[in-house]
């Protein structure tokens, strides 16, 4: 019993380490933060809130049937969402999907085709960040 | 003379990986490729349900995808168009089957 106890521990305890210190997601954090920093040289920290609250807005300059990224990834990061055409797409949670922000090219593609997608626009490294850091503390 | 051979060296050239294994060589990789990109977002359809025109029709204005920005690198665009094309319903790699 004490070592199943013990046992759910570590793994928890693992799996919350894996989540925040995987060093391709810190390496894509650091280049958005060096970005980020051009951007405004005053900037200091990516914010959770803040990317929660662009995750969950609606916006307008996108698609009209695509005002948020909750539309498709719904309104709770740690679970499934579905693309317009009906496929399944994995949980935006890291928590769920350990590997989420880990691939600079994916993070990149999917990105510049969702911020357009919602926003009408390309996102900035603050708002990349952002959205990172909320989605990969959920 | 010389010309001529310019110009057959340069239809070997050509030829050669359309002609291989007796038909249309498509990049290695690209049948994955397809279905990882185009079932990200949707139902992956088979190359035999159009044909080449279509298909280069679709590869051409992915920037405009069903009204999605659907833009792909250029080697993961071409690798997929060729896969496409190469099975297609009138496709080089169909039609004598």
């Amino acid at each position: 019993m004490k070592l199943r106890v013990a046992l759910a521990v570590a793994f928890i305890a693992s799996t919350a380490a894996a989540a925040s210190t995987n060093p391709a997601r810190d390496a894509i954090l650091a280049a958005l933060m060096t970005q980020a920093k051009q951007e405004d040289p005053t900037f200091t920290s990516f914010s959770a809130d803040r990317g929660a609250a662009l995750w969950l807005a609606d916006h307008t300059g996108g698609k009209v049937e695509t005002p948020s990224c909750t539309t498709c990834h719904t309104k709770d990061p740690t679970a499934w969402g579905q693309t317009r055409a009906l496929k399944p797409i994995a949980p935006m949670a890291v928590s769920r999907t350990p590997d989420r922000f880990t691939d600079p090219a994916k993070v990149d593609k999917w990105f510049v085709r969702n911020c357009k997608t919602v926003l009408g626009r390309l996102c900035t490294a603050v708002e990349k960040g952002d959205v990172i850091t909320y989605l990969s503390g959920k | 003379m010389a010309r001529f051979a310019m110009a057959l060296g340069a239809l070997l050239l050509f030829a050669r990986p359309a002609l291989a294994d007796g038909g249309f060589q498509v990049p290695a990789g690209a049948e994955a490729e397809t279905i990882q990109e185009c079932g990200a977002c949707h139902t992956v359809l088979r190359p035999l349900t159009h044909k080449m025109i279509e298909w280069r029709a679709i590869m051409d204005d992915l920037s405009d995808h069903m009204g999605e920005d659907a833009t792909l690198p250029e080697k993961t665009r071409a690798d997929i168009e060729a896969y496409l094309i190469a099975n297609a319903s009138d496709g080089p790699n169909t039609r004598h089957q």
